[in-house]
């Protein structure tokens, strides 16, 4: 699309990107050229620290498909299926991804989403957490992204991503 | 026939005097040669950038990309560096000309350059191609490969991007060559068609096609997007179209 538009939400997390684990507390999202995921357009969420630099920063790829189906998930979690069920780790939401990642040893292929709720209150409070992982990372190796946010961010991010979709829409280029 | 090329990473005075990186490629021999910038694209100073560099050392040119990211993210990774600039607003157009008059002086001061200078830009790199053409007289070609945004509406102005590039066509200071894509939303075959007015409303010398079946980014190989027939005969048509003009 070569434009600039971005969303940019304020969020309180931490994430574990090519450096390892770091605090984040910003969501930059758009639909633009990806960089490795092989797109035309994708869903780019960058979760950042720009006190921290450049670098400082896990980069998320997706198809438009899929970015709308992580959404979807991430809202379920947050506002609850009916049941209002703590969804922990072993009971994790998994959604099926297109798209690239950066992890500690660069970019890589997504296959999957892992999200889960974490109630750590000693952290940062009741969250999301969200794994990223390769199709290697699914069957042991550590080629993985992890992120890990409040409800709140994790409603900002949610409403980013519609955000960035709409603006593809838009554009006319989804 | 004996072939060679080097390819490395330099620093050349930028906009304001700032000291910026840039990737220059070319042929291993005396010269005089032809010159090219080559202006990257959103996703950044990337691997794809540098080919492009690359493949006109190749066909003879010494070519340049500068790194229009530098300055947000010495060091950092082309992504990361984009990331940055993208979150930052994006590059501003008047430091954009500045670093790309910076790589016109710096290879004009080569010993075996032939002294002309072409500039090429893809997808927002040709929305820059425009507005260096317009705002730099010693340029001698460009080339617009698919440049979104050379007309912009009011309210997507930004204090980065002041001016809508289509309003700098009066001072476009030379021949400038347009490849399109018919399928391509941005520029659309709207927006081209109004630039190409504009261009012939001001005696502008000027070159577009526009390929059906292709959209936007199809000279790039690794993507999606890439148009074979388009991106074969665009290249072609640059270089019959460099060929006139700076050798």
């Amino acid at each position: 699309m070569c434009s600039y538009i971005t969303q940019i939400a304020s969020i309180i997390g931490k994430g574990s990107g090519p450096n390892g684990w770091f605090n984040i507390n910003q969501a930059n999202v758009y639909f633009d050229h990806p960089f490795h995921a092989p797109l035309d357009h994708a869903i780019t969420i960058d979760f950042v620290n720009p006190a921290m630099g450049p670098s400082a920063r896990v980069a998320i790829e997706l198809s438009a498909d899929s970015a709308e189906e992580l959404m979807h998930t991430i809202d379920t979690n947050i506002y609850g299926n009916g049941s209002g069920d703590y969804k922990p780790a072993d009971k994790s939401d998994a959604v099926e991804l297109f798209g690239s990642g950066k992890g500690s040893r660069g970019w890589f292929s997504l296959e999957k989403a892992l999200i889960y709720q974490s109630n750590d209150e000693t952290k940062q409070g009741a969250g999301l957490n969200i794994d990223f992982l390769s199709k290697s990372s699914s069957s042991g190796n550590d080629r993985d992204i992890s992120v890990e946010v409040t409800s709140e961010s994790a409603k900002a991010i949610s409403t980013s991503i519609n955000a960035a979709l709409e603006n593809g829409r838009r554009e006319h280029i989804l | 026939m004996y072939q060679g090329m080097l390819a490395e990473t330099i620093f050349h005075t930028g906009h304001d005097g700032d000291n910026i990186q840039a990737y220059l490629a070319r042929p291993l021999g005396s010269g005089p040669y032809p010159s090219v910038i080559v202006i990257h694209h959103m996703p950044g100073w990337d691997e794809a950038s540098k080919e492009i560099a690359r493949k006109f050392a190749y066909h003879g040119y010494v070519a340049i990309a500068p790194n229009l990211h530098y300055r947000e993210a010495p060091g950092a990774s082309p992504d990361d560096a984009a990331a940055a600039v993208r979150a930052a607003g994006g590059v501003p157009d008047a430091r954009c000309i500045g670093d790309v008059k910076g790589s016109a002086n710096y290879l004009r001061s080569l010993p075996y350059a032939n002294g002309k200078v072409g500039v090429i830009g893809y997808c927002s790199g040709g929305r820059q191609v425009y507005i260096v053409a317009c705002n730099i007289p010693s340029l001698d070609a460009a080339v617009d490969c698919y440049g979104g945004r050379v007309v912009m509406a009011e309210d997507n102005l930004t204090n980065r991007m002041p001016v809508s590039p289509i309003n700098m066509t009066p001072d476009m200071n030379c021949p400038i060559l347009g490849l399109f894509g018919a399928e391509d939303a941005n520029p659309d075959t709207q927006q081209v068609q109004v630039i190409e007015q504009e261009l012939k409303r001001n005696n502008k010398n000027y070159e577009f096609h526009t390929y059906e079946n292709a959209g936007h980014g199809f000279f790039s190989i690794d993507r999606p997007s890439y148009n074979v027939e388009a991106a074969v005969d665009g290249w072609n048509k640059i270089f019959d179209f460099y060929g006139k003009y700076l050798s």
